[in-house]
């Protein structure tokens, strides 16, 4: 059980780098 | 509601509001570098630098001030969850305290990390002082700090003028922490400790009952699981029970923290219903203070930053314009209690033959109703979520102003800085609302509010809604979420509802009805508190990045003036409409539909 919650949350730690990459180009993306 | 109950909130919230101006005025001497009256932790500061090899002058884009906070709010996830695991191994655990489960160590590792400080366990009974102490409280601290550095970070994009850096998160996490926080705790520690609070590690104590009563005692088998009879019920035997074990530890230091940095997790499974948690009227009086303090102190610091005080106070207005009819709603309904039972009761109650009642279900009965319902009321506007009374026994109007106090985003003083990025976050978005209705420029504080700005303040605001709504969906659904529903029909719904605002607005108060300690709701709970935090943080660094590599424009005939009374009216009522859109349908379904329900017998 311990592998799978370190898994859920290096899960979470890659969706919210996403989240980062996601509002950079947003920002990078405006006129 | 009487007029003693009456002058008590009032002098409450006087008290808080004289209070917190000074406080506001000081944090931003601090995170400005300016002097101020603890020079003497300066050395100390800079020692702390040195030894993490941080260089206090290098500034940091949004991104770097992201993933930095990130990375340390990671770890300390880690280092909760291993030292859970591992607590039966370590020192300072006089109780003997198994390590904890894998579920319940992911949920409270996540929820103390991000200022939740939802517990689906209860701390005497699960956690060893080491615990509690190097993983709890600690985290209370830095993820206060966390929250108070993004916050001013945010008030920086919109200080500077075409800037690429948004400040140090290591700078403000460290200021937040030495210089607020840890001389904020120590203070009112002591003053806890005057009045009776415990902070000691002795181990357990055990008294003799002076009147030995007897529990019917379920049967356990060979295989550790509850034998049952013919009819496929528990057995039970009777037990005497001749002693009572009184339950110590470090529990003053735990509490002024997680009041002070809207944390809530109680050292007691009961919070500050618990005599050693919140003794005596002046630690409630203390601890509910400590609990607004900093959020609406941060209104004032925001104001003093960014070189305008009036915009802070037209902030704090709006807080308080909302947060004053709901505490009156909640109070109001408490007092008043169950209308058909008054019904039956005063005239007997009149005429003498029974004693005159008060609807004292679920209070804090040394407190008292209004002290119970300002509890209530404070807690949840501001994410703290640690309770002196049961949320969960108030009546249905009583309880569905603590939730949809927590699903309006919690940004009615909020958590310490996650409330008033939030609030920052809805102003943005008033701004915009007005551009779009009466053809004003969308400037906030002289920079122009853009689609990336709406963009970013959108996710804010809808990140938690999704959160909650989803996941109550999901729970009410599974066959592993209806499961744990121990009350049918509205309350239970009202209870599943509790839960998914609570950690999706990172509050952490229940409704204790829900048995959530489960492998489902531990999960969950915990996917949405993580997503409550970071999905939120990052969006406002972003915004905040934004911001600062802007012009500052001069005001012009066409900048709406955001700190007049009309922008108060027009932020509060975003925020109640925002609210109001989103979760009466849901409200609808739970405590109205018990409210009526209760008015029609």
């Amino acid at each position: 059980m311990d592998a799978v919650f370190l898994l859920i949350t290096a899960g979470l730690a890659v969706a919210t780098f996403g989240l980062i990459w996601l509002c950079n180009s947003l920002l990078g993306a405006k006129p | 509601m009487t007029t003693n109950g009456v002058l008590q909130l009032g002098l409450s919230l006087v008290v808080l509001l004289v209070s917190a101006w000074p406080l506001g005025i000081f944090m931003a001497r601090v995170y400005e570098g300016q002097p101020h009256f603890l020079p003497w932790l300066k050395g100390l500061e800079h020692a702390l630098y040195r030894l993490a090899g941080v260089d206090p002058a290098g500034e940091m884009t949004w991104r770097q001030y992201a993933i930095a906070m990130l990375v340390f709010n990671l770890l300390g996830i880690l280092a909760v969850y291993c030292l859970q695991r591992v607590q039966h191994l370590l020192p300072l655990n006089p109780a003997a305290m198994p390590a904890v489960t894998p579920d319940s160590s992911f949920n409270t590792a996540v929820s103390f990390a991000t200022n939740t400080n939802w517990q689906g366990y209860g701390g005497e009974a699960t956690m060893s002082y080491l615990t509690q102490m190097l993983g709890l409280t600690v985290q209370n601290f830095v993820s206060a700090a966390a929250g108070m550095a993004v916050l001013v970070a945010l008030i920086r994009g919109f200080t500077r003028k075409q800037a690429a850096g948004i400040g140090n998160f290591w700078v403000d996490l460290t200021r937040s922490t030495l210089y607020i926080l840890l001389p904020l705790s120590l203070m009112l520690a002591i003053a806890l400790v005057s009045q009776g609070v415990v902070q000691t590690f002795n181990p357990y104590s055990t008294a003799t009952l002076l009147d030995p009563t007897e529990i019917d005692e379920p049967v356990v088998g060979s295989d550790g699981k509850p034998v049952l009879d013919e009819k496929g019920q528990p057995k039970t035997q009777k037990k005497a029970v001749t002693e009572q074990t009184i339950a110590v530890g470090p529990a003053a230091s735990q509490i002024a923290i997680k009041q002070l940095g809207t944390n809530g997790g109680g050292f007691f499974n009961v919070n500050s219903a618990h005599p050693f948690e919140n003794p005596t009227p002046l630690t409630n009086f203390l601890e509910v203070l400590a609990i607004l303090i900093i959020p609406a102190a941060l209104c004032f610091t925001f104001g003093e930053m960014i070189g305008d005080r009036r915009q802070g106070i037209a902030l704090l207005a709006t807080m308080v314009v909302l947060f004053v009819p709901l505490l009156a709603l909640c109070y109001g309904s408490e007092q008043a209690g169950n209308p058909r039972l008054a019904a039956i009761v005063a005239p007997q109650a009149a005429a003498g033959e029974v004693p005159a009642i008060e609807n004292m279900e679920g209070k804090e009965v040394r407190y008292g109703i209004a002290n119970s319902a300002l509890w209530a009321t404070a807690t949840t506007a501001a994410s703290n979520g640690s309770v002196n009374s049961m949320h969960d026994s108030f009546t249905p109007l009583g309880g569905l102003v603590p939730m949809w106090l927590m699903q309006l985003g919690e940004v009615i003083f909020g958590g310490v800085g996650s409330g008033l990025y939030g609030m920052l976050a809805f102003a943005v978005k008033a701004v915009f609302v007005a551009g779009l209705m009466v053809g004003r420029t969308p400037e906030y504080l002289g920079k122009k509010i853009e689609a990336v700005e709406v963009k970013m303040a959108s996710l804010v605001i809808l990140v938690p809604c999704a959160v909650v709504l989803i996941g109550t969906a999901v729970a009410v659904l599974a066959p592993q979420g209806k499961a744990m529903i121990f009350n049918p029909g509205a309350y239970g719904f009202s209870e599943v509802l509790y839960a998914f605002s609570s950690a999706g607005n990172n509050n952490g108060s229940a409704f204790a009805g829900l048995g959530a300690n489960t492998l489902f709701y531990n999960t969950a709970l915990g996917l949405a508190m993580f997503f409550a935090r970071y999905w939120l943080a990052i969006p406002i660094l972003a915004m905040a990045g934004s911001l600062a590599s802007k012009k500052l424009v001069p005001p012009s005939s066409g900048t709406l003036p955001t700190h007049t009374p009309l922008f108060v009216v027009l932020l509060t009522s975003v925020v109640i409409i925002v609210g109001a859109l989103t979760f009466i349908p849901a409200l609808a379904l739970g405590p109205i539909v018990e409210q009526l329900q209760m008015l029609g017998g």
